[in-house]
């Protein structure tokens, strides 16, 4: 495990190496991944954000995140398992996130398909990403979703129905129960 | 009292830098003063130019988003991206 992490390192430092000159290497360049970067700003935003992300041993486009439900919310004290799935095009194209851990929520899909579960609807995620996000971002934008639920555009229309009809109190306590059942650990 | 010097050798040290406000890419996330992934070597090589919205990105990095891209937009403000002029001397600077 320290292994396959520290190799990725590794690369990247001969990457910059050849960028000053210095050494020839017969390895030719990994494809651009977003890791040294991505991990320091995780690392740096975790005390402030709440926010864990934890790459994948043996793959670098495979992220997990752990994030806590924001207070004031029927998510608080629950942590969240999100998966992250890095495209080779990132940061021109976004990564896929979904959440591992059940969550009612309008914006995040619920039926138990294999393909959809945990799908999130979020513009960043689509039309409205921009280089600019890293994945710290981004899961902090998930993290403003739950605050900020958008019941207009739901892909759990159930919960979205429940915050259209104005029944707080039902959506409060099912997502609540929900984030007991699945989210507490 | 003076002191008659003589030099034998001297050594001329120079660094540059540009002049770049932010000091990593928005796009790459790798110093401006480096290069971005897919660039050889930093300075001519991996130029850094700014938008009129006055963000700056690696040439590089913001020509592959705007190319993969149908609307011209600035990653960070979503301004329509337009390449400012440089002005000499790099007085143009956000820093």
């Amino acid at each position: 495990m320290v292994d396959a992490r520290s190799r990725l390192f590794k690369v990247y430092s001969r990457r910059q190496d050849c960028n000053t000159n210095k050494a020839t290497s017969v390895r030719p360049p990994p494809p651009p991944t977003p890791a040294p970067q991505e991990l320091k700003e995780a690392s740096r935003n975790r005390e402030a954000t709440g926010i864990e992300l934890i790459p994948d041993e043996r793959n670098v486009y495979l992220w997990t995140a752990l994030i806590k439900g924001p207070k004031d919310t029927p998510f608080e004290g629950g942590t969240f398992e999100l998966a992250i799935t890095v495209p080779e095009q990132y940061p021109l194209v976004a990564p896929a996130v979904k959440y591992r851990t059940r969550i009612f929520h309008p914006n995040v899909h619920w039926k138990a398909s294999l393909l959809r579960t945990g799908e999130i609807c979020l513009d960043i995620l689509k039309n409205a990403w921009s280089p600019a996000w890293t994945l710290s971002s981004v899961c902090q934008a998930i993290v403003a979703l739950m605050s900020d639920p958008a019941p207009d555009s739901p892909l759990n229309c159930d919960a979205g129905n429940l915050l259209r009809s104005g029944d707080y109190r039902g959506y409060n306590s099912m997502a609540r129960m929900l984030t007991c059942e699945h989210a507490s650990r | 009292m003076t002191f008659a010097v003589k030099i034998k050798k001297w050594h001329a040290v120079a660094s540059w830098t540009w002049n770049a406000g932010d000091d990593v890419c928005g796009i790459c996330r790798m110093p401006f003063d480096g290069c971005p992934p897919d660039g050889k070597y930093p300075g001519d090589d991996s130029p850094v130019v700014w938008g009129i919205c006055t963000h700056a990105f690696h040439l590089q990095c913001i020509n592959r988003w705007l190319q993969s891209q149908a609307e011209q937009k600035c990653p960070f403000c979503r301004r329509q991206w337009e390449f400012k002029q440089a002005a000499i001397g790099g007085e143009d600077s956000d820093a």
